[in-house]
């Protein structure tokens, strides 16, 4: 896999990587062990993950 | 660290599931989530088996948690903690032992699949339980759950209830095409009372035909409707909850962010 860095304001580009993973290969061909594997390392590529966490978490009414 | 956690979880016996985000990963249904979700059975010996685990690698309470007692958590309360990862980012990680539109923990837990990991063997909530969990106010989910019913579809529909199930869980587009395109039998097994427009849209998709727009409309306002729905009963469920969490906060009762557990 090859997604690129986020870039931009600094905000987490989420949709972005994603979307290239499912581009790239058939996420669905992949076993459960392996999705979750390359879903892990994925953390790296996201600057700010509490940021992600705690708008999901406790989004603003 | 993640693996070892899981690995005390299972020496300590603590029952749970993997839920939400994680789950749908392995489903294969998302790619990416930042947290792992966890269910606990909610039973006082569950709880202190689990708070164990946590303490003995370092655990720490996260913003916005109430006191962890066994009736809070009963009442259908999150509990958030975070988890050193040696140099990495930390790990959230969110529990429940009440989540929302599912049954009971020991009924949830016969119908759930133990998935092969890096992590071990990890006991993972059902596709079908997963589904309504997924039923929440965030319109991200959406895309999400068409694809959990896909991943579903794909292990074999073969009575005419998987189809409607199949059918009423599915609120997006693109999936709604794959499905057909998948399983394209099930518009032999067109279960009775589902919208006209959706077998229609589906008629289309297995001769790889862009529906009419009238059609494609139609079945956008239906989805648009049934996650109305959805997001409406998800808002009424929680309204309860965070009034009472509220309520600890006023009162200073939530547990400090950063304490050790």
């Amino acid at each position: 896999m090859s997604a690129p860095e986020p870039k931009g304001d600094g905000k987490p580009r989420l949709e972005r990587v994603t979307l290239d993973v499912f581009k790239e290969v058939t996420w669905m061909e992949l076993t459960p062990k392996e999705r979750l594997r390359r879903s892990w390392a994925m953390r790296k590529r996201v600057r700010d993950l509490s940021t992600v966490h705690d708008r999901k978490l406790f989004p603003r009414p | 660290m993640i693996e070892s956690f899981f690995r005390d979880l299972d020496a300590s016996e603590v029952k749970y599931l993997l839920i939400s985000g994680q789950a749908s990963v392995l489903y294969g249904a998302a790619t990416f989530s930042e947290d792992i979700d966890l269910w606990l059975e909610p039973s006082q010996a569950n709880l202190e088996r689990f708070r164990s685990v946590l303490s003995g690698h370092e655990a720490r309470f996260y913003k916005l948690t109430p006191p962890f007692e066994l009736e809070i958590m009963r009442r259908g309360h999150g509990f958030h903690f975070i988890l050193p990862e040696g140099s990495n980012e930390p790990v959230f990680l969110d529990v429940m032992g009440c989540p929302p539109r599912t049954g009971p923990f020991s009924a949830v837990r016969d119908r759930s699949k133990s998935l092969e990991t890096e992590w071990g063997a990890i006991p993972t909530i059902g596709i079908w339980d997963l589904v309504e969990l997924k039923k929440t106010q965030r319109i991200e989910d959406y895309p999400v759950i068409g694809r959990l019913v896909l991943a579903a579809a794909l292990q074999g529909l073969t009575r005419v209830e998987e189809v409607g199930w199949a059918l009423t869980n599915i609120f997006t587009l693109p999936e709604l095409r794959r499905f057909f395109e998948e399983l394209p039998g099930v518009l032999d097994l067109w279960p009775e009372g589902q919208h006209v427009e959706l077998r229609e849209f589906g008629l289309h998709a297995v001769r790889d035909e862009d529906a009419a727009g009238t059609v494609e409309r139609a079945v956008q306002e239906l989805f648009q409707q049934r996650i109305s729905v959805c997001q409406h009963a998800d808002r009424i469920y929680w309204r309860p909850i965070i009034a009472e969490l509220r309520a600890f906060r006023r009162d200073n009762r939530l547990m400090q962010e950063g304490e050790l557990v």
